[in-house]
């Protein structure tokens, strides 16, 4: 007769790589490393929440949230009218356009990037001055500097498609621990929920056993090695009390219908459920949004996807009362140029592109910035990623002049210090 | 005895032209005597077709002339015997202008652009005048225009999943048809009973618009990708051979989205049975995509290519065939080709070269450029 039970070697790779990226880490406790304790004490009360969907390759911004219809660089699609008067969005958003009374659109963004390998994680991690470390992606930053909400739920998890796992790298300087717990297609690790042959008693067998050779491998080593451990391995098993919320087979099929029935409005809706679980910061990634061929036919058909997905999460949260707390945030690394290459595609134009967010006291139907008429340029001054990370860190209640980074005694700012929030989006 | 067709010579180029915005299609009308192009800023270019010298009495460039000339004209004659000499270009259209079409016999171009304008207007004289037009004969971009061989009728289709019959001399609606999907290319019948149609993911379909059956569908999903989340459309062109036997659907096989690599392809149906009677490639995987499509009158389709930015090629294939007789691969980027009606001259329409980069371009004025398009004047030696 065939043993029941799952081996060791069955759960290694995933469970392994998900519990093992926290090993060996730098680990301070979810807000011991702030320079401030009553800063982080003060920020563990709130149980404010970030969704950030991230368009990787760059979504247009002239066939999105700034077009430009009847000029040069306008492209083949017409603008309509948004629940805010006086505002259009490209034809390609029509379910977004009547959200907008709930978005905060700023079509300054500036930036200085314009390949990916560098505007990615430029972007991603806020791009502050060069202090000789990497810093985290605004996810781990967000892990870092509030922690999990009252659910314990794992504080950054990432709905993207492809591979899962856990990402220790989004974390940059901070420990590993706030790297992201990546849901790849929308499941969870493999191997992260008790198999079917252990009882609930086995499995508590089983993590007894686990802590006491912890302990027994923590004796011989310093704390701060094994509290990384610890930290992933104590938010997994809380993330396995909740299977529900990433069961894809319990998924209302009008809600299905709503969001899509593609990657993005799956992963948007498994990010809804996330949300209301309680876990503090959800990423969606969406990818092949680099269109430097046939890059209209290529909007056609990506951003009516993204309206799905983006203007149902929106009404939902609205409809919940959670885009009080909640930040919404849509982007990429860089926007698109505004001349059309021979391959009837767009390049990358970091110069002057857009940015859509909602919620958390962000100015709701708010529209900030203008390029000029042939969307070229930002008119007057532009907002970099910098001043972007100030206005998210404030809408989320973390003030970066007050709040630091403690890199091991170097105190670090948590946004670039030369830079501002943009007033205009803060209620 | 041999009766394998006789190639005609390669052709060559007898000027380039500009136009300064890029061009997207480009027909001769049926006298020859004008040339229109649709464009993507909202126009239709019109040129004057003005021969200078008859077609036997070219001059060829002494050879020091031709070392000289570029690349694509190095076979060009010391002074071309036909001008393009513009005309003011058709207004009062919306976003692109992606396709123009003339009526066989009157003195009328059809224009259709990507906010949902269909026009039926005069083209010649300074003030040419639309004789009828719809603002919205479809909601949005209209992708194809084609006439019916005796003029009578006009079909149009679109990203609004409509396929659309008119009446061509006064643009009275005939009949619709909504299909499930953006519609990409259509094309009628010889005998004008039935249209053709395409969509987003290959998908061929016959459409009696008298009753409003569609009758027979033809797998053409090759020219179909799902890339991450992107569906990407590979068809541009239909157009039916033999009298209607043959019904070739011509544009890309798509490897990926964003950059949309993949490679030009015709697809040959026999039209009776829809049977894929052949697949040929016709270039490399960034080549991209078979943007046009001529019939040459003896025996052999011009097809316009373009890919990755500065990649383009024109070519000569016969449709027995499984490779071009003839490739030219000097021009970017080229998004039309038309056939004068005298058999022997045509034009390519291109994209200038270093057309793509990305962030700011250097440019020597300061401006931000934009592209253009040339347009390549050819004639086939006798």
């Amino acid at each position: 007769m065939a043993n029941p039970l799952c081996k060791p070697w069955e759960h290694e790779l995933s469970r392994r790589r998900f519990l093992g990226a926290g090993a060996g880490a730098m680990a301070f406790g979810a807000l011991g490393g702030l320079a401030s304790p009553a800063a982080a004490e003060q920020l563990k009360q709130r149980e404010k929440q970030v969704l950030f969907i991230w368009l990787d390759g760059g979504m247009s911004q002239l066939e999105s949230w700034d077009p430009k219809p009847d000029t040069e660089f306008g492209g083949p699609f017409r603008t309509i009218k948004t629940s805010v008067p006086g505002t259009h969005f490209s034809e390609l958003l029509p379910r977004s356009a009547k959200q907008a009374h709930r978005l905060c659109v700023v079509r300054s963004i500036s930036t200085k990037d314009n390949s990916h390998s560098a505007g990615v994680g430029r972007i991603q991690r806020g791009d502050p001055k060069n202090r000789g470390v990497t810093y985290p992606y605004f996810g781990s930053a967000v892990a870092k500097l509030m922690g999990p909400t009252a659910s314990k739920l794992p504080p950054y998890v990432w709905v993207k498609p492809g591979s899962g796992g856990f990402k220790s790298e989004d974390a940059g300087f901070l420990s590993p621990k706030y790297g992201a717990l990546a849901f790849g297609d929308g499941k969870p690790p493999e191997n992260l929920l008790r198999h079917p042959s252990l009882t609930v008693e086995e499995d508590e067998e089983r993590n007894e056993l686990r802590a006491l050779l912890d302990k027994r491998y923590a004796a011989q080593r310093q704390p701060k090695y094994t509290e990384a451990n610890a930290y992933v391995y104590d938010s997994a098993r809380e993330l396995m009390k909740r299977a529900d919320i990433f069961d894809t087979t319990k998924l209302p099929a009008k809600d299905l219908d709503r969001y899509g029935r593609h990657d993005l409005g799956l992963h948007t809706l498994i990010a809804r459920n996330m949300l209301e679980a309680g876990v503090r910061f959800v990423k969606v990634n969406s990818y092949g949004w680099d269109t430097h061929g046939d890059n209209f036919n290529a909007h056609a058909s990506l951003v009516p996807k993204f309206d799905q997905a983006f203007a149902s999460i929106i009404e939902d949260l609205a409809e919940r009362g959670m885009l009080e707390n909640v930040l919404v945030i849509a982007m990429s690394e860089f926007g698109r140029t505004p001349r059309i290459n021979g391959h009837v595609g767009r390049d990358h134009w970091p110069e002057a592109w857009s940015i859509a967010m909602a919620g958390c006291g962000l100015k709701p139907g708010a529209l900030i910035g203008e390029t000029n008429d042939k969307g070229t340029w930002v008119k007057g001054d532009g907002h970099d990623i910098g001043a972007a990370f100030h206005t998210w860190f404030r809408a989320l209640g973390i003030d970066p002049k007050k709040v630091e980074y403690d890199n091991n005694g170097q105190p670090l700012p948590i946004a670039h210090d030369d830079m501002a929030p943009i007033k205009e989006a803060l209620a | 005895m041999n009766d394998k067709p006789v190639n005609p010579p390669a052709p060559r180029e007898l000027k380039t032209f500009q136009a300064t915005r890029q061009l997207l299609s480009a027909r001769f009308s049926p006298c020859g005597k004008f040339l229109c192009s649709g464009a993507m800023d909202r126009v239709v270019f019109r040129w004057n077709v003005v021969e200078k010298k008859p077609a036997a009495d070219i001059e060829l460039p002494d050879e020091a002339a031709k070392k000289a000339a570029p690349k694509n004209a190095k076979n060009a004659p010391k002074e071309s015997p036909v001008e393009l000499t513009p005309l003011p270009p058709l207004t009062g259209f919306g976003g692109w202008v992606p396709t123009v079409a003339f009526h066989p016999t009157e003195k009328l171009l059809f224009a259709a652009d990507s906010w949902g304008r269909l026009v039926g207007t005069e083209y010649e004289g300074d003030a040419a005048k639309p004789r009828w037009q719809h603002a919205t004969a479809h909601d949005g971009w209209i992708r194809r225009v084609a006439v019916s061989a005796d003029g009578k009728l006009l079909a149009t289709c679109g990203r609004d999943r409509f396929v659309r019959i008119w009446n061509a001399a006064d643009g009275k609606p005939v009949a619709k048809h909504e299909h499930s999907e953006d519609v990409f290319a259509v094309t009628f019948t010889p005998d004008g009973s039935q249209v053709v149609f395409g969509d987003t993911f290959g998908k061929l379909s016959t459409l009696d618009f008298k009753s409003g059956k569609v009758a027979r569908q033809f797998d053409a999903s090759a020219l179909h990708k799902l890339s991450r989340l992107q569906d990407v459309a590979g068809l541009r062109v239909l157009m039916l051979l033999d009298e209607g036997k043959t019904l070739v659907a011509a544009g890309c096989q798509p490897k990926d989205g964003g950059f949309v690599e993949g490679g030009p392809v015709l697809l040959y149906f026999n039209f009776a049975d829809g049977k894929l009677l052949r697949e040929v490639r016709a270039g490399g995987e960034k080549d991209g995509f078979v943007h046009d499509l001529a019939w040459h009158p003896g025996g052999f389709l011009m097809a316009a290519t373009s890919g990755q930015p500065g990649s383009g090629k024109l070519m000569f294939i016969r449709p027995e065939d499984r490779e071009p007789f003839y490739t030219n691969s000097s021009m970017a980027n080229c998004h039309a080709v038309a056939l004068h009606p005298d058999g022997k001259r045509f034009v390519v329409t291109s994209t200038n070269r270093n057309s793509s980069g990305n962030g700011r371009p250097n440019s020597k004025d300061g401006e931000y450029p934009g592209n253009s398009s040339p347009v390549h004047l050819f004639e086939i030696p006798a």
